[in-house]
């Protein structure tokens, strides 16, 4: 195989030493390694046409792989085979202001577009936290979403057009700057985003742009219990501001962020809210009040906001240590990603702290509350006999919980192996087929990216 | 487990409700208003939720809220079986398998049909303002490709031994960044002003309409009454520094436009130029090729029509979305719309020389698209 991928890949890289595999073998859920048997890293799209092209003949599965931050165990080798490390396709290739879009490979680091676009007025909104080096086909292969997705909504809202290669080597283009279908009669890009790398590998992307918002203005305020920040979260979802995000921490994660050196002098066992309300000055100046005031009703006597940048970040310095302590804290942790209807938040989460008492793992709630994406983490040692059965057990029930109040498995970190599992809670035996008929008709071996997305996707050569 | 189907419900918390594929937009209205909330969606309150789907996939509040497919969350969909099934979901962010929801959003019947949708509802906030800016100015016709087919690295090949397809050229230098001079006076400065600001995202709609030779702009706000001055401020301010001449109207009720005849898909800055070579001059022989065809779209700028056809009687009428890039023509005298050699014929260069930039040859689309509808048709029609 060795001989084959050095005849398929001339000028970029292929890597097989176990050293070098090893930087491969998982992605952000961490504890779930599995070892591919050689990394390819082509170096343009002409090599990784190529590469597809000769795909087939190799007999093995087949994992693109962006800056493998994905959350769900999506771009690892879980039935071994060769990763595609796409990191050289990392070109700005067209940013159009007037025509409010943007032409990028699928290698482009998502805070480098964000710092490419600044100069011009103009943002592309989705923000997954890992944006400083995840890539922009790693977050349309997932749907990413991000903290500001309760306004903007997530990639698939701002995705006019992809470029994809088949396994047999054909290259197509889904849409492009208009974000329609192209020649084709039906539209097809919308099968590619969140599709997980199983159906094909992309090449570039057209995506749709705003323009930034003049000003901003953070709200942080704390509660003393679940019920109260629910009633602000419930008010600010119908605030005719529509704020930008609508974020919380649970008392656990408040508790974790002041026992560190991030602390910011969060009251002890309150549940933190974080707002942003942006928009031109004159409008968001006068909003601000009622936004203070609606936090303030909701029962908190702690809102503090600010439109001054520096204090802004300090303001979301809660907010983002939070989310890097966790690795401090415990050898393993799992984030889940299940979305709800927001009536239903105190039940879930209550549901959260019950199971992960009872079963001696320490749950952190961080997440998106706007969206009702709730983002359980999971804290335990992989290498502790049980601990990882007690998580599964609870991540189970908290999915089936999640799914008989209405809601879904995930919001934006997509299904990977990790929930593939869970896929027969939501669709029954008719909307199932629908779901393998995807991957079916565009990668019928599941060469491409097996075991993900769904469990019967096995690739067989 | 047996199939889930969504049941009937309005989620006064989440702002979604499940209605029924033939509920009118007028008994949406009703059924939201209790709960101070609305579908901004409209384009005829009198037809159904299904004909606006069928029709256009964006209305004039898109500019806002995002078409059609952003707005609507899950279906329940029966299939050519006859089988009912759930597809999405009822809450707003959902990276749970395959996106079946959009893809079969706007496929009309070729798949089953809609039953009941999922939709999601936005604040009603109970005043709506309407500004109307005119003003005197010239057109030319449009120079097509100018500011798109420029950059060096935008170049698509064909690959010899893979019939049709395309490849990134490589790419030499700094990246190309498109930009024109900012229009200093008239409508088109209006609309670069209202688009190219924070205000942007304020406004419910920023429409360009044509008709009979006439045009303006039209700028809906929906906002709470006391911040109404702020919006009209800016309005005034925007009308003062481009010369032209601005009617606000308070408290009014959002026009509805009715549905398209004809909508064309496009970029958002050629929005205003493909408008306006709609009603002085008749539609297109792009659209008449492309209906003759039955084949509903070219490339970059997609054209649609309608499946009632032209509505004959009508006075030609068309309205740009304009930061949605779309154009919606509801027009009369389809045969001399048809056989026009100027308005969007004039267009058409433009629309070849994207067509021929941005796509892959048809022959091979066709060729795997038929494959691929071949296996989902397959699952779609399974007892």
């Amino acid at each position: 195989m060795l001989r084959q991928l050095q005849s398929l890949i001339t000028r970029g890289r292929v890597l097989t030493s176990p050293a070098q595999l090893a930087g491969y073998s998982a992605d952000g859920l961490g504890y779930k390694r599995f070892m591919p048997d050689a990394v390819v890293i082509p170096a343009d799209a002409d090599e990784l046409v190529a590469f597809m092209r000769g795909a087939k003949s190799l007999g093995v599965p087949v994992i693109l792989r962006g800056a493998g931050t994905s959350l769900s165990g999506g771009p690892v080798a879980a039935q071994g085979g060769v990763v595609v490390h796409t990191s050289s396709l990392k070109r700005i290739r067209e940013i159009n202001v007037d025509g409010f879009w943007c032409e990028v490979e699928c290698g482009v680091a998502l805070n480098d577009l964000d710092a490419a676009l600044k100069p011009h007025g103009v943002f592309y909104p989705p923000d997954p936290s890992s944006g400083p080096v995840c890539t922009l086909g790693g977050n349309i292969a997932s749907n990413a979403g991000g903290a500001h997705c309760f306004r903007y909504g997530v990639t698939s809202n701002y995705v006019l057009g992809v470029e994809a290669v088949m396994l047999d080597g054909s290259v197509h283009r889904f849409g492009g700057p208009a974000g329609g279908h192209g020649p084709w009669r039906e539209d097809w890009k919308r099968f590619m985003i969140g599709s997980e790398g199983t159906l094909a590998a992309f090449t570039r992307f057209w995506l749709r742009l705003l323009p930034l918002p003049e000003k901003v203005w953070t709200f942080r305020a704390t509660y003393p219990d679940v019920r109260r920040i629910e009633a602000a979260i419930h008010a600010l979802v119908a605030h005719p501001a529509y704020p930008a995000a609508i974020e919380m921490i649970d008392p656990r994660g408040v508790a974790m962020v002041e026992g560190s050196q991030m602390a910011c002098g969060l009251p002890k066992g309150s549940f933190m809210l974080l707002t942003e309300i942006d928009g031109p000055a004159a409008l968001v100046d006068a909003r601000v009040q009622s936004i203070a005031k609606l936090l303030c009703d909701a029962g908190s006597d702690d809102v503090v906001f600010s439109d001054d940048e520096p204090t802004r970040m300090k303001l979301w310095k809660a907010r983002k240590a939070a989310g890097g302590l966790m690795g401090q804290l415990s050898a393993d942790f799992v984030v889940q990603d299940a979305v709800i209807p927001k009536r239903a938040l105190a039940e879930v989460l209550q549901l959260v702290y019950d199971e992960a008492d009872a079963a001696g793992i320490p749950a952190v709630n961080i997440f998106h509350a706007g969206d009702g994406n709730l983002h359980p983490n999971f804290l335990f040692n992989s290498r502790k006999p049980g601990d990882l059965e007690k998580v599964e057990h609870i991540s189970k029930a908290l999915m089936k919980r999640v799914i008989e109040v209405g809601g879904t498995l995930s919001g934006e970190h997509g299904i990977g192996n990790d929930k593939a599992a869970y896929m027969p809670l939501v669709f029954g035996p008719d909307s199932m087929r629908l779901q393998l008929a995807v991957p079916a008709a565009f990668n019928p071996a599941h060469q491409l990216n097996p075991l993900k997305v769904l469990e019967a996707r096995r690739f067989v050569a | 487990m047996s199939e889930r189907l969504f049941e009937p419900f309005v989620d006064a918390i989440d702002g979604t409700a499940c209605v029924s594929a033939s509920a009118t937009l007028a008994e949406i209205e009703a059924l939201c208003a209790p709960h101070r909330l609305r579908f901004p969606l409209i384009l005829d309150a009198k037809a159904t939720l299904r004909d606006h789907v069928e029709a256009a996939t964006h209305a004039p509040a898109s500019h806002r809220f995002g078409p059609f497919c952003d707005n609507i969350l899950g279906m329940n969909w029966r299939l050519p079986s006859g089988k009912a099934v759930r597809i999405g979901e009822r809450v707003a962010k959902t990276t749970t398998g395959y996106d079946w929801l959009r893809f079969l959003l706007h496929t009309g019947n070729r798949f089953g049909e809609p039953l009941d949708y999922v939709i999601r509802l936005r604040p009603d906030c109970g005043f709506t303002m309407v500004a109307e800016f005119s003003a005197e100015e010239m057109w030319s016709r449009p120079s097509g490709r100018q500011d798109l087919a420029e950059a060096p690295d935008c170049r698509t090949s064909k690959s010899p031994g893979v019939m049709g397809s395309t490849r990134p050229a490589q790419l030499g230098g700094l990246k190309p960044v498109t930009t024109s001079p900012q229009p200093r006076d008239g409508l088109r400065a209006v609309v670069h002003q209202l688009l190219h600001s924070g205000w942007m995202h304020w406004w419910d709609s920023v429409d360009y309409i044509c008709r009979d030779g006439t045009k303006h702009v039209r700028v809906i706000v929906h906002t709470p009454r006391e911040e109404a001055p702020i919006f009209e401020t800016e309005l005034r301010r925007v009308a003062s520094s481009t010369s032209t001449h601005v009617e606000v109207k308070h408290d009014s009720e959002a026009p509805h436009d009715g549905l398209p005849d004809a909508t064309i898909k496009t970029t958002p800055d050629r929005v205003l130029e493909l408008a306006h070579c709609f009603p002085g001059e008749g539609y297109s022989r792009a659209l008449a090729r492309q209906r003759s065809e039955d084949s509903s779209r070219i490339d970059n700028v997609v054209i649609e029509s309608s499946p009632g056809g032209l509505k004959p009687g009508n006075t030609l009428r068309c309205v740009g979305l304009c930061y949605c890039g779309v154009v919606h023509a509801t027009g009369n005298d389809v045969e001399r719309v048809c056989n026009s050699s100027t308005g969007v014929a004039g267009f058409q260069p433009a629309i070849d020389e994207l067509e021929t930039r941005q796509t892959s040859l048809r022959v091979e689309n066709s060729f795997y698209e038929s494959a691929w509808l071949t296996t989902l048709e397959q699952a779609l029609h399974e007892r």
